[in-house]
Formats: C-alpha cells, sequence, structure tokens
C-alpha cells in the first residue's frame, strides 16, 4: 500500500517506486529550467527591456535569424571579430584618453599655483607703477648695473681700480702686427691727456712695448684658446676676441670704451658720451638717414597698389668703437656674440649687429638692450672724412672726437695723414688719398 | 497500482495528484529558469562588457548557429558612443594643454621679471646671462575709464582681449571680420564703434561693442576719415586699455580669422606684431649688403634692414615702453603729416641719436606663415600645394586694395574648402 505524501513532489518517498518518481521529479525540474535557459537564451535582457537598445520581439530576431545564417555566417562572423577588436581599441583609447585629461587637470592646478606665486612676488617687489597721463610716459633706457663681482679676476680688478677713472676707462686689444699704430693711437690719447686708458696685451712683445712707453697694459693669464688667435690672427680674428675679454671687465662693474688700435684721439670720448643705454655705438653710416635710421622703401611694380613697401634700415654699428655699460643685456651681447663666433664662421661685426638689432621671432629670442647711435661727426669714421668732409670748407672745420680709419687698408698712413690735419693743421695732410681704395 | 513508464507527463488516470505534482514540478523549474533570466540579463557569469564580449565570443565559436545582428548593432553602437566621448575627451585635452601652457609662459615670465628686477646681482657665468624682454605690467588704474573698465571686465579672458576700430564705411568688411571671429569661437573681441551706425550694427549682430564718450578731435576724425586717419587714431585710443591693464590685440577689419591667435602669442615682450614681409630675410631682418665700388676694399657697406611691422595686427602688453610707444605715435601723428604705419614703425626701430631718445621696447616677430599678409598668400602661398595646406590663423588683406572680395574668397578657400576660390586674384592690383 503506498501512502502518497502530500507534501510535495520534492519529497522523497521511501522505497524504488521513490526513486522512480524522484527521476521523474528531477527530469520535470530539468525540463523547466531547460525551458527557463531557453527564455534566457532568447531573451538576454531580461522579459521587460531594462537598458540598451529596445528589445527585438522574438518573432523578428527568428526571422533575421533563419535569412542570414545558411549563407553568411563566416563573414559574419568575420565582422563580428572586426567589430570586436573595433569596440576592445575604443575603450582602450577611452581609459588612456580619461588618464591624460586626470594627470593634465593636476599638472594645470600646479602650473596656476606656480604662476600665481610668482606674480605676487613680482607686485611683492613694488615695482608696479600706474602710468601717468599723455606725454608722460618714459621708459628706462638705462639699465641698472651688476654687482661687481671681484672674485672673476682678481688681479685685473687691482689694475682698474687704478687706471679707471669714474669706473670707465678705453680698453684696446693688441698684438704685435699692430705696434706702429698702436704707437699713434697712445701717443694721441696722451697728447689729449686722457689717463684711464688700457692695452690688452695679446703677446709678450707687445706688453713689453707697452711697458717701456709707460702705457697701461694689461696681460691676460695664458688661456689656450684666446692666446692662440691673439698671437697669430689677423685682424678679424683678433676681433672677435674682445667679446670674451671684455665680460670680466663688465662684471667688475667697469662701463668700457672699446676701442680698435686705428683711431686718432683728438678729444676726450668721454666729455661726449651719453651713458643712457647699454650698448653706445659709433656708426658705419655716413648721413643722418644711413647713421640713424630711415625707411628704405622698396618699390615692386607688379603689386600695384600697394608697389611700396617700407622697411627700416639703417647702417651697422661698429663694433671697433664702442660704450658699454655694466648691465646685464650687455653681458648677455657679449655672451652672445662669443658663442655664436665659437660656432659660426662669421665678422664679428656683423654678428654684433644682427643681436642688437634683430627683434625675437619663430625659435629665436632676440636681445633687449638699450642702444644710442654716437654722432658720426664727432665719431668719425673714415668714409665720412674722406668722401665728404674733407672736401667741405664748413665741415672740415669741426674738430671731431675720433677719426677712425675703418674704411681703408692703409690704416697707418691715413692715421698719420689725420694727425698732420687735425693736430699739427697741415692742410693738405689729406689730399694724396684717394676716397676708396684699390685694393 | 500500474506505473506508467512513459514518461513523467503522462497523465495517470488514477492519480491525477501525481500528474498535477509533475505539471507543478515543471511549472517551478520553469519559474525558477525565468526569475534567474530575469536577475541576470547578462548572464550568469561575469559583468555586462565581458559578458557581453563573451556572449560574442560564443556566437563566433557556435557561429555554425550565425550571428546575431541585433549584437552586432548593440555593439555598433557601444563603439560609436565610446568614440564620441573620445573625441569630447581630446577636445579637453586640448583646451587643458593651452590653458597648460598659458599658465606655464605667465610663470615663466613672472620668474623673469622677479630675478631681473629684484635685488641687483652678480652677473651668472658665461652663456647663463639673459636680460628682461617681458618687461612689468602698470598697475591697473580703473579710474581713467570706468565705464569701459566694466565692459573689459566682461568681455575680456585672461586680461586680454581683440580690438578693432570701425565707422559704417567698413561694414561689409566688419561683418565678414566678426563672423570669422565667431566661427572660430573666439569670445573676447571687441569693437570700438566709431559711430552710431557701426554701434548700432554691432548690437544687432550681438558683437561685443564700445561707443567712447563723446570727443570732438577723435569723433571728427573718425566718422569721417578714411582708412588711414582712422588708423592714427587707434594709438590714441588704446592707451585707456593698457592702462586699465588690459593686453590688447590691436585688429584692423580686413582681417580673416581662422585660428584663434591667442593660442599662439608668445606674450613675452611690449610689442608682437605680423610683419609685412614675406621670407625669412624680408620678416625677421637681414644684413642688405650695399655695394659701393669706388670704395674699393671697403665697398661692401653692411646694413640692418628689416621690412615693417604691420600696425594692423599687433599685441601689446600694458607695460610702460607700450604706453609709451603709443604716446609717442600718437604725439607725431598730431604734429606730422605722415602715415601712422610708418611712425609707429621708426618709434619701435631707431636707436638713439644726438637729439632723439630712442623707444627702449621689446619687440617680437608673428610668423609670417600664421600671421599672413595678403602679399605672402597671393602672391606665394596660393601657388605652393604644401604651402596651402598650411591653415594660418588669421589672414590680412592689407597689401590689396579690394579687400571685402578677397576676404569672403579667404573665407571660401580655407573655411569652406573651394579650392579654385582664390583663382580670380592677380598677385598684385591695378589701382
Amino acid at each position: 500500500m503506498m501512502t502518497g505524501r502530500r507534501d510535495g513532489p520534492l519529497m522523497r518517498s521511501g522505497s524504488s517506486s521513490h526513486s522512480f518518481r524522484k527521476s521523474r521529479i528531477a527530469v520535470a525540474i530539468a525540463v523547466g529550467i531547460a525551458i527557463g535557459c531557453v527564455f534566457a537564451f532568447l531573451l538576454p535582457d531580461g522579459l521587460f527591456s531594462v537598458a540598451g537598445p529596445p528589445l527585438r520581439s522574438g518573432r523578428l530576431i527568428k526571422a533575421d535569424f533563419q535569412g542570414e545564417s545558411s549563407s553568411s555566417s563566416g563573414e559574419s562572423s568575420e565582422r563580428m571579430s572586426m567589430l570586436k577588436s573595433e569596440y576592445v581599441a575604443v575603450s582602450q583609447k577611452n581609459a588612456e584618453l580619461k588618464k591624460e585629461v586626470r594627470e593634465l587637470i593636476e599638472k594645470l592646478k600646479l602650473a596656476e599655483q606656480g604662476k600665481d606665486q610668482a606674480q605676487k612676488q613680482v607686485l611683492a617687489l613694488g615695482k608696479q607703477q600706474k602710468a601717468g597721463p599723455f606725454g608722460t610716459v618714459k621708459g628706462s633706457r638705462a639699465n641698472p648695473t651688476v654687482v661687481p663681482d671681484e672674485s672673476v679676476n682678481p688681479r685685473l680688478a687691482k689694475i682698474l681700480e687704478k687706471v679707471a677713472v669714474n669706473r670707465e676707462l678705453i680698453v684696446a686689444l693688441a698684438n704685435l702686427n699692430v705696434k706702429e699704430m698702436l704707437e699713434v693711437w697712445f701717443t694721441n690719447i696722451k697728447r689729449v691727456g686722457i689717463p684711464n686708458y688700457l692695452v690688452v696685451a695679446l703677446d709678450e712683445d707687445i706688453a713689453k712695448f707697452c711697458e717701456s712707453n709707460s702705457v697701461p697694459v694689461y696681460k691676460r693669464d695664458p688661456d689656450e684658446g684666446v692666446d692662440s688667435i691673439g698671437k697669430t690672427g689677423g685682424n678679424h680674428a683678433v676681433s672677435g676676441l674682445k667679446f670674451r675679454i671684455l665680460r670680466e671687465f663688465l662684471q667688475l662693474g667697469y662701463s668700457v670704451l672699446l676701442s680698435d688700435v686705428d683711431i686718432v684721439y683728438l678729444q676726450n670720448p668721454f666729455d661726449h658720451l651719453y651713458r643712457d643705454s647699454d650698448v653706445e655705438s659709433m656708426t658705419d653710416g655716413h648721413d643722418n638717414r644711413t647713421a640713424y635710421g630711415f625707411n628704405d622703401v622698396f618699390d615692386e611694380p607688379r603689386m600695384g597698389w600697394a608697389r611700396y613697401a617700407h622697411t627700416m634700415r639703417m647702417w651697422v654699428y661698429n663694433s671697433g668703437f664702442f660704450y658699454l655699460r655694466p648691465t646685464i643685456p650687455s653681458i648677455e651681447l657679449l655672451d652672445r656674440v662669443a658663442a655664436r663666433l665659437s660656432r659660426e664662421k662669421a665678422w664679428d661685426q656683423a654678428v654684433f649687429n644682427e643681436e642688437l638689432f634683430f627683434p625675437s621671432h619663430n625659435g629665436y629670442d632676440g636681445l633687449h638692450a638699450a642702444r644710442r647711435t654716437m654722432d658720426f661727426y664727432l665719431f668719425m669714421n673714415s668714409k665720412v672724412l674722406f668722401k665728404t668732409v674733407r672736401k667741405d670748407t664748413s665741415l672740415n672745420k669741426i674738430k671731431p672726437v675720433i677719426v677712425h680709419v675703418n674704411y681703408h687698408p692703409d690704416k697707418l698712413p691715413r692715421m698719420k695723414a689725420v694727425v698732420e690735419f687735425y693736430v699739427n693743421g697741415k692742410e693738405d695732410a689729406l689730399k694724396p688719398f684717394p676716397d676708396g681704395s684699390d685694393w | 497500482m500500474a506505473v506508467r513508464r512513459d514518461g513523467s507527463l503522462m497523465r495517470d488516470k488514477g492519480q491525477p495528484s501525481r500528474g498535477s505534482r509533475i505539471a507543478a514540478a515543471i511549472a517551478v523549474g520553469v519559474l525558477l529558469g525565468c526569475v534567474l533570466a530575469f536577475l541576470y540579463p547578462h548572464g550568469l557569469f561575469g559583468a555586462a562588457s565581458r559578458a557581453r564580449i563573451a556572449s560574442i565570443s560564443d556566437l563566433q565559436s557556435g557561429s555554425s548557429s550565425g550571428e546575431l545582428p541585433e549584437r552586432f548593432n548593440l555593439m555598433k553602437s557601444d563603439i560609436a558612443s565610446l568614440s564620441e566621448k573620445n573625441v569630447a575627451l581630446k577636445n579637453q585635452i586640448r583646451v587643458l594643454n593651452e590653458r597648460l601652457r598659458s599658465a606655464e609662459q605667465g610663470k615663466d615670465h613672472a620668474h623673469n621679471q622677479f630675478s631681473a628686477l629684484g635685488d641687483q646681482h652678480k652677473a651668472g657665468p658665461f652663456g647663463t646671462v639673459k636680460g628682461l624682454r617681458t618687461n612689468p605690467t602698470v598697475m591697473p588704474d580703473e579710474s581713467v575709464n570706468p565705464r569701459l573698465a566694466k565692459l573689459l571686465d566682461e568681455v575680456a579672458i585672461g586680461k586680454e582681449l581683440i580690438v578693432a576700430l570701425a565707422n559704417s564705411n567698413v561694414r561689409e568688411m566688419l561683418e565678414v571680420w566678426f563672423t570669422s571671429i565667431k566661427r572660430v569661437g573666439i569670445p573676447n573681441y571687441l569693437v570700438v564703434a566709431l559711430d552710431d551706425e557701426i554701434e548700432n550694427f554691432c548690437k544687432v549682430n550681438d558683437v561685443p561693442v564700445y561707443k567712447r564718450d563723446p570727443d570732438q578731435d577723435i569723433d571728427a576724425v573718425g566718422k569721417s576719415g578714411g582708412n588711414h586717419a582712422v588708423s592714427g587714431l587707434k594709438f590714441r585710443i588704446l592707451r585707456e586699455f593698457l592702462q586699465l591693464g588690459y593686453s590688447v590685440l590691436l585688429s584692423d577689419v580686413d582681417i580673416v580669422y581662422l585660428q584663434n591667435p591667442f593660442d599662439y602669442l608668445y606674450r613675452d615682450s611690449d610689442v608682437e606684431s605680423m610683419s609685412d614681409g614675406h621670407n625669412n630675410y624680408t620678416a625677421y631682418g637681414y644684413n642688405d649688403v650695399f655695394d659701393e665700388p669706388a670704395m674699393g676694399w671697403a665697398r661692401y657697406a653692411h646694413t640692418m634692414r628689416i621690412w615693417v611691422y604691420n600696425s594692423g595686427f599687433f599685441y601689446m602688453r600694458p607695460t610702460i615702453p607700450s604706453i609709451e610707444l603709443l604716446d609717442r605715435v600718437a604725439g607725431r601723428l598730431s604734429r606730422e603729416n605722415a602715415w601712422d604705419q610708418a611712425v609707429f614703425n621708426e618709434e619701435l626701430f631707431f636707436p638713439s641719436h644726438p637729439g632723439y631718445d630712442g623707444l627702449h621696447a621689446a619687440k617680437r616677430t608673428m610668423d609670417f606663415y600664421l600671421f599672413m599678409n595678403s602679399k605672402v598668400l597671393f602672391k606665394m602661398v596660393r601657388k605652393n600645394a604644401k604651402l596651402s595646406k598650411l591653415k594660418p590663423v588669421i589672414v590680412h588683406v592689407n597689401y590689396h586694395p579690394d579687400k571685402l572680395p578677397r576676404m569672403k574668397a579667404i573665407v571660401e578657400f580655407y573655411t569652406n574648402g573651394k579650392k579654385d576660390a582664390l583663382q580670380p586674384f592677380p598677385d598684385g592690383s591695378e589701382w
């Protein structure tokens, strides 16, 4: 007799008939779960669509399914795998980009902090000022001088202390090649009565020559690089040296009137300096336009209405006679020129001017130094003298401060003639010389 | 009791309870399955995407059963939305980088200023010395023009903005001008209206505009003056902007904007200006050797030459030298009958000499391919396959009198991609 339990189908019964029933029940459950899984498979987003795209109806899926499965299953799986890798790539990129954004935000925070702090520091200097009314605003051209640093060259510091007057002096570089010109040079300086001048001797002979003539002289400590050029170099090579040598003078806090040796002194230049810029230099120009700058209009007729292009043009500063104040921009100028001359094969006067003249542009930070051009009748170059002044009865009565025989190769004879003309009053001393020169 | 072995679904007459029990068992099983399907719609294992990918790979491996276009489309839309997000992120990165660059710039400049203006110090060793180019700004002085101060407070971004002067003579060009600015998405710009008509025109078109308080001199020139006369006015009008502590990107109206110029400025000088030059020499300066054969040995005289800065597009920082420059130019223009661009450049370039104290202002020349004048465009760039692919920041139609048609053509060429938009125009111009 089988007493059927009514507790539920999952209840076990005791006998073999129980096991039969059990297996039937188990099968029933299995079938139920199987049907449930089929549901899960066919409707993966649940019976009620919650997230994602709208649910396709089962019917539709079935139809597509049936339509495509037969022919394109291979092709589709390829597309599917492409899609899959695209998805992976896009997600990775997404994660990378998010990371980059986070990092940038951090960096930006730090940078802005740094900027604010730095700007506050500048404000705290108390140098900010309001601009005055129209016509009253004047920026400063005379930059502050550097703090003197004796340690760069104590021996030179001692010499300069004795030789300089008002912390400024004339400085010339000379080697044996220019002995005769040097003699004319210092003879005239002495005659005018200028006490503060110094020769930087590039070899022993010149040093001795100066000493025997009571000319203040300074011989540097041996330096391979400088000395090899100094001893044997022609005038251009020696000329380039000055930009390395002068640095120490400025670092010691002295203003330097750099002078070539092919210059005749007729007055004391220190009486004629403005001292309001970083660089105050004589010009290679020969009239107001070329010396002080002019608008050199460039004509291109093809452009029609805009045929005239305006350009700023000026003859170069002569790097054989200039006054440098011991300021940061001046020292920067010397470094720039010296560095370029060590890297390029260039003329020091060209480099000197390019660094002074060209503004900043792409890939180049320009030097910001104040400049003043010396009066070209007072600080006279030899083209002005021989082409213009000597032929003009009013002009040749002006007494220049210096005459620089830069435009001519036969310097010594011309220097002596200049002395004869201006110092000894020989009115035709300059006649024998052509305006230009043959070689 | 005869027990059937056919199957559990077979009804057993004698025991309806068994049948119903079996049915109940099945029902419970189905219910369980449905519940599971409901709770784990993406499968019992793993997160959504993994499950998706898993299910995709399931599909793949079981490709004999074919793919489901529905999964295809799901995947595609996921990819699409992620790609959109990527684009937005890239944009955000670009903006952040710009802001970062700007902050670093400002920080560098402030550091330079601090070390240059602070306590005097010794000069450093060779190669380490760097003078200051970025002069400190003036202290803002709102009292010079409170109305303008308020306006600038709203319009400017980072204390800088584009400023143009316009009267009704240039209305059509102005329209192209501000349309291009708006298209690029530059918010900080202002028109200084020289008459009421232009003021209204700007207001109607949602263009930030400022009309000065009446001033006899300025207004006389402003209303009726031709382009040169109006051009000279800017040097008097801009002064207040600088005094209020704002950097000004002065812009003529014959300029088409293709990118945001503020992303390309160095801001390290008093004046940063576009050039009238057309190559590296003329734009950035060169040694123009002067030959005088009669001089023989010294026949070659060396000269420094540079094409002028265009006074129709320059960026000025609110510093003492900048204000001094404006005053100098304005002063000379009031005394001489001169072209403002010439005076602007002379004051910037000529050093001091006897009887003249030169201005000491730091200068920077803008890249002439990015800040392009129309000679560069029409003579050179448009004919060169590589160069014409470069996108300038601005194009200034300064070298040609027929500005409006050329401006429109430039928009067609660079913005609308019409490759032969520039063809009809000659290099130069007849009149």
